[in-house]
């Protein structure tokens, strides 16, 4: 259930950063519920409380933003699909 | 001994070491400079009381006894909602972005210009052929490693089709004629002999959990990331692999 005053940002986790992005949202104490295991693709999904109008809960979600972006860059780069003969 | 007095500037003939100033009055003067100073860096403040917002004003004449509760030399005015911008804010707690090992090994792999300069050479100056159709392979096959990776299961028959496809590569014309500055010569077949061992172990089982180790995965990744900038993507489906 969603706390009081926070914002929900569901966060989609690949296994390979699975354990940097848990270690910011322990460290930081951010309030955080696994939602869904896509077994299928190795990502966790993970809904993470923000507290609203906390400019370092901000930063935090920054910094996760930008970990899980620059790994889908690398990773992906407009490749999505699952079917590995589509590949 | 002469010195320059620090109010006039003028010089003068010093009676003391540590004198500073020429005359007295022009000690004087530094000093009353020094407190019109002190006065025009009090600002007003923006000040919440309640739940309504107040404008605090200097109050000037109470000023040459600035050692009273900074409260008691202000003149509270209540303050229109406007002054709500003007609001100090809170002080925020500092926070350092944290890194990622992975993400970070990836970054300084690619880093490494050698590779993207070597493909660039070969694809995109020389338009070598053999360079173009063993990397569009080599990029498909690695995408079809790491998606299999990444599945809860592989079918063992996939992966012996992802071997042949490596052999087929590296049996073919184009691959035994690559110019030498193609960077990824020696991994095709290293990544074939790592695949053949898996399916060699996995003969009589249908499906197993195919995973890469971290150190495979990262190089993996950065090969595909280095391939696709110059490479565009064909679907292992589109692709004939025995060339002769």
């Amino acid at each position: 259930m969603k706390p009081r005053n926070t914002t929900e940002e569901i966060l989609k986790v690949p296994a390979d950063v699975l354990l940097d992005i848990l270690g910011i949202i322990v460290k930081e104490s951010l309030k955080h519920e696994i939602t869904q295991v896509i077994e299928s693709r190795s990502i966790v999904v993970v809904a993470v409380f923000f507290d609203n109008g906390t400019l370092k809960q901000q930063r935090i979600l920054q910094n996760i933003q930008n970990i899980l972006e620059e790994y889908r860059e690398y990773r992906w780069s407009n490749s999505e699909d699952i079917n590995w003969r589509e590949h | 001994m002469e010195k320059e007095c620090k109010y006039c500037h003028e010089t003068f003939a010093v009676k003391r070491i540590d004198s500073v100033y020429c005359s007295r009055s022009c000690r004087q003067m530094a000093y009353m400079e020094r407190k019109m100073e002190k006065i025009r860096t009090i600002k007003t403040q923006v000040i919440e009381i309640g739940d309504k917002l107040h404008i605090a004003v200097p109050k000037l004449e109470e000023l040459p006894e600035m050692e009273r509760q900074a409260t008691d030399s202000y003149l509270m005015i209540e303050a229109p909602k406007e002054a709500e911008l003007l609001k100090p804010k809170k002080v925020e707690e500092n926070y350092i972005p944290a890194d990622c090992a992975f993400v970070d090994a990836i970054r300084e792999q690619t880093d490494n210009c050698y590779n993207q300069g070597a493909l660039n050479n070969c694809i995109n100056i020389k338009m070598d052929v053999s360079a173009y159709w063993v990397g569009q392979r080599l990029r498909c096959l690695i995408e079809c490693l790491l998606v299999l990776s990444e599945a809860k299961y592989a079918k063992v028959v996939d992966l012996m089709e992802i071997c042949n496809a490596f052999t087929h590569i590296t049996r073919s014309v184009h691959y035994n004629s690559l110019p030498t500055i193609f960077p990824y010569t020696d991994d095709i077949p290293l990544l074939r002999d790592k695949l053949k061992q898996v399916c060699l172990k996995i003969q009589k089982i249908d499906e197993i959990k195919f995973r890469l180790d971290k150190e495979d995965k990262i190089q993996l990744i950065t090969t595909r990331y280095e391939l696709a900038q110059y490479i565009s993507k064909k679907k292992f489906s589109q692709l004939e692999f025995s060339y002769k």
